[in-house]
C-alpha cells in the first residue's frame, strides 16, 4: 500500500480544504469573534499547507519506481480477512454468540496465516475459551451471547 | 511520612501485587516478540484495567511498559530483531556479541543497566514531581496553552528525518480530535448527523487500532516466520556485572540522566532517548578510557559495551521521566503516557498538579510501583532470558489472531459499543497506510491527546483576554514558554536564512 507523496499530499489537501469549508459554518461564541470554528479551521489550514508542501516536494523529488512491490494475492486476501473481522464481530457475533463467532474468526485467520486445519481449530477453541473466561468470567464484561448462552464460568 | 506509608500499604496488597506480576509477565512476553511494542502492550492492557481500581490499573501499565522496554533487547540480541523500537539503536552491537557466543553477557548488561536506568528515572520523578506540582498549581490557562503547544512542537521536532510527514501525522491526530461536540457552543462538529460521533473519537479504541490492528494488518500482508535461535554459552548472565559496572559506570550514569531528561520532554520517549544516548556515547567516548577498558576486559566486545550500557540505561530511565509532565501538568511525555491519560480519565482522575493535593496516596503509590517494577525487572528479566527459547517457539502466525480478538473485545468492552470497533478498524487501516508511506504514528496519538487541551486552554484564554493575543505573553512563565514555542516554530526558517547567509559570505 505504498503511494506516491504527490497522491497522498493531494488527497490530504482535498480533505483539509473540505474540513475548513465545513468548519466555516460552525458558530461563534455569542458576541465574540471566535468559537466552534476557530480551532478546526486553524488545524485544517495547517494540514492543507503541509499537504500542499508534501505534494510539491513529491513532484520535485522524483523517486525511482519500486520493483516487485505489488502484493501477492495471498497477502491481499489475508489483509482483507483481518480488516473484515471487526465488521464480522459487529454484525455476526451478536447474533451467533461470542464463542462460535470468535472461534470462526480465529480459526479462519489462523488457517490463512499458519495453515493446518486441526491446529487452527484447536487454537481457535482454546484461545476463544481463554478470552471468554478472562473477559466474561473474571472481568464481568457482558460479551454477546447470541445463540449460545452457556459458558462454563 | 503517613502518605508514603499509606502508599506502600496501597501497593503491597495481594491483589495489587498479583496484578503487577501478571502485567509484568504480559509486558515481558509482548516486548520479547518482535514487532509487538511496549506501546501495544499498554494499549491492549487498557480495556482490562478499566475494571480495576486506580492503583492496580496504573500499576499494571507501569509494570508492563517497564518490562516490555527491556524485553525488546532479547530478540534484538538473539535474532537481530529488536522487540521494541527502543532496542533498535544498539541491536547491531548486542547481536555481534551473540555471534561470538556472548549473548548472556550482553543481555545481562542490558537487564542490570535497564533496571538501574529505571531507578534513576524513578528517583527524578519522585524528587521533582511534587516540587513541580506546587509550581504548576499557580499556572493559568495561558501557561497550559503554551505547554501543550510546546508538547505538539516537540512531537514534530523529534521526527527530524521526516518533519513534514511528522507534522502531517500530528495534524491528522488533531483533526480527528476536533470531531464531536464543541465544548464552548455545544455544536456538533464533523459528525454528519451521527449520534455515535457526537461524543467524539473514543480514545482507547483509537489507540488499539493505531497500535495493535495496524501491526496485525502489517503482519498479514507479509507473514514473516521467525528465524532460528543461535546456540549460546551459559553462565555469563550476571557473572560480569561487577566488571561492567567498574568499566562503564560513567556511561550508565550519563544514559540514566539523559534518558530521564529526554523522557521529560513532551513528544519524546524511549526510542528517542536510546538513539540520542547511543549517539552521545559514540561522540564522547574517550580513547584513553577505551585503552584502559581494552586492557582490563576479558573479551573483544569492550568497545561496543559503552554504547549498549548507555542506551539501555536511557531506555528505561525515559519511562520515569515521561511521567513527570503527565503527573505534574497533565501533558503526556510519550505514546505510553498518552495512553495513561486515557486510563486516568477512565478512572475519574484528572491528571495535573491537583493529583498531589486531592489524591496524594495515589501519586506516591505510583512512585512505589515504579521502584518495585524496576526491581522486579531483574528476577523477571532473568526468567525471560532463560525461557526465551520457549517464548520464541510461540509462532507469530498463531499469536496474531489471538491479539486480533483481544483488540476487538478490548475496543468493544470500554463502552459496550459496536461503533468503537469500527473506529478501531478505521484507525488501524489509517495507521497501516501511514506507516507504509513513512508517516510516524506517535504524533497522531499526541495530536489526539493534546488537541483538546490546546483548544480548551486557547478558548478559555481568549475569553479571559477578550481576544487580546498580547495577554498570552503577560505572565512571566507564559511569556517564557510562548517565546520558546515560537522560536521552535521559526527555527526551520531561521536555520535556512542562517545557511543562506553563510553560503553568501563563504
Amino acid at each position: 500500500m505504498r503511494v506516491n507523496d504527490v497522491v497522498i499530499g493531494s488527497i490530504l489537501l482535498v480533505v483539509s480544504v473540505s474540513a475548513a469549508i465545513l468548519a466555516s459554518d460552525f458558530p461563534s461564541v455569542p458576541s465574540r469573534n471566535f468559537g466552534a470554528w476557530t480551532f478546526p479551521t486553524v488545524v485544517a489550514c495547517l494540514l492543507a499547507a503541509s499537504s500542499a508542501f508534501l505534494a510539491i516536494q513529491g513532484l520535485i523529488t522524483k523517486t525511482e519506481p519500486r520493483r516487485n512491490s505489488r502484493p501477492s494475492r495471498r497477502a491481499v486476501i489475508n489483509v482483507l480477512l483481518v480488516c473484515l473481522s471487526p465488521l464480522f464481530y459487529v454484525a455476526v457475533v451478536p447474533l451467533a454468540g461470542f464463542i462460535p463467532g470468535v472461534i470462526a474468526v480465529i480459526g479462519t485467520i489462523t488457517y490463512r496465516l499458519w495453515g493446518g486445519m486441526w491446529r487452527s481449530a484447536t487454537l481457535a477453541i482454546v484461545a476463544t475459551l481463554a478470552v471468554d473466561m478472562t473477559f466474561r468470567g473474571l472481568l464481568g464484561v457482558p460479551l454477546p451471547e447470541g445463540l449460545v448462552t452457556w459458558t462454563p464460568w | 511520612m503517613d502518605i508514603v506509608l499509606n502508599a506502600i500499604g496501597l501497593v503491597f496488597q495481594p491483589y495489587v501485587l498479583l496484578v503487577i506480576v501478571c502485567a509484568s509477565l504480559f509486558g515481558l512476553f509482548m516486548g520479547a516478540i518482535p514487532g509487538l511494542s511496549a506501546t501495544m502492550a499498554t494499549a491492549l492492557l487498557v480495556p482490562i484495567t478499566f475494571f480495576m481500581d486506580p492503583v492496580p490499573a496504573l500499576g499494571a501499565i507501569i509494570a508492563a511498559s517497564a518490562m516490555a522496554l527491556f524485553a525488546g533487547d532479547i530478540p534484538a540480541a538473539l535474532l537481530r530483531m529488536p522487540g521494541t523500537p527502543s532496542s533498535a539503536a544498539y541491536v547491531e552491537d548486542i547481536y555481534a556479541m551473540t555471534q561470538r557466543g556472548h549473548a548472556e553477557r550482553a543481555l545481562g548488561a542490558c537487564l542490570i543497566f535497564s533496571a538501574l536506568g529505571g531507578v534513576c528515572g524513578t528517583v527524578v520523578l519522585i524528587t521533582t514531581a511534587p516540587f513541580l506540582a506546587r509550581v504548576a498549581s499557580n499556572f493559568s490557562s495561558f501557561e497550559y496553552f503554551w505547554l501543550a503547544s510546546l508538547g505538539l512542537t516537540c512531537a514534530v521536532i523529534i521526527f527530524a528525518e521526516a518533519p513534514v510527514k511528522g507534522f502531517i501525522s500530528l495534524m491528522i491526530g488533531m483533526m480527528l480530535a476536533t470531531i464531536g461536540t464543541d465544548i464552548t457552543t455545544g455544536f456538533p462538529r464533523f459528525t454528519f448527523g451521527s449520534s455515535d460521533l457526537a461524543a467524539g473519537i473514543s480514545f482507547i479504541p483509537a489507540l488499539i487500532g493505531l497500535f495493535a490492528l495496524s501491526e496485525i494488518i502489517k503482519f498479514a500482508a507479509v507473514n514473516v516466520q521467525g528465524a532460528a535461535i543461535p546456540r549460546q554459552a551459559k553462565g555469563e548472565l550476571f557473572s560480569h556485572f561487577l566488571e561492567l559496572a567498574r568499566m562503564y559506570w560513567p556511561n550508565a550514569l550519563r544514559g540514566g540522566v539523559l534518558g530521564t531528561v529526554i523522557g521529560v520532554l513532551p513528544g519524546a520517549g524511549g526510542g528517542v532517548a536510546t538513539w540520542i544516548s547511543y549517539a552521545v556515547s559514540l561522540r564522547f567516548k574517550s580513547e584513553k578510557r577505551l585503552k584502559r577498558i581494552r586492557a582490563a576486559s576479558t573479551d573483544d566486545a569492550a568497545d561496543r559495551m559503552g554504547g549498549v550500557v548507555e542506551a539501555t540505561s536511557a531506555n528505561n530511565a525515559s519511562l520515569g521521566g515521561a511521567w513527570v509532565p503527565l503527573l505534574v501538568f497533565g501533558i503526556p511525555g510519550d505514546a505510553i503516557t498518552a495512553i495513561v491519560i486515557g486510563v486516568l480519565f477512565l478512572q475519574g482522575i484528572i491528571p495535573g498538579p491537583r493529583v498531589f493535593v486531592e489524591t496524594p496516596d495515589l501519586a506516591y503509590a505510583l512512585f512505589v510501583v515504579f521502584l518495585l517494577s524496576n526491581l522486579l525487572l531483574i528476577p523477571f528479566g532473568w526468567v525471560a532470558i532463560r525461557s526465551f527459547n520457549l517464548i520464541m517457539q510461540v509462532p507469530r502466525p498463531a499469536l496474531m489472531p489471538v491479539i486480533l480478538i483481544l483488540a476487538l473485545v478490548g475496543a468493544f468492552a470500554i463502552n459496550n459499543a459496536a461503533f468503537d470497533v469500527l473506529i478501531m478498524l478505521a484507525l488501524g487501516v489509517l495507521a497501516y497506510i501511514m506507516e507504509k508511506n513513512g508517516f510516524p504514528i506517535a504524533p497522531t496519538v499526541l495530536g489526539l491527546v493534546l488537541a483538546p487541551i490546546v483548544e480548551e486552554n486557547l478558548v478559555v484564554s481568549l475569553m479571559k483576554s477578550q481576544g487580546n493575543l498580547l495577554m498570552f505573553f503577560e505572565r512571566p512563565v507564559a511569556a517564557a514558554l510562548g517565546s520558546i514555542a515560537i522560536l521552535l516554530w521559526l527555527m526551520p526558517i531561521l536555520s535556512r536564512i542562517y545557511k543562506a547567509l553563510r553560503l553568501r559570505t563563504a
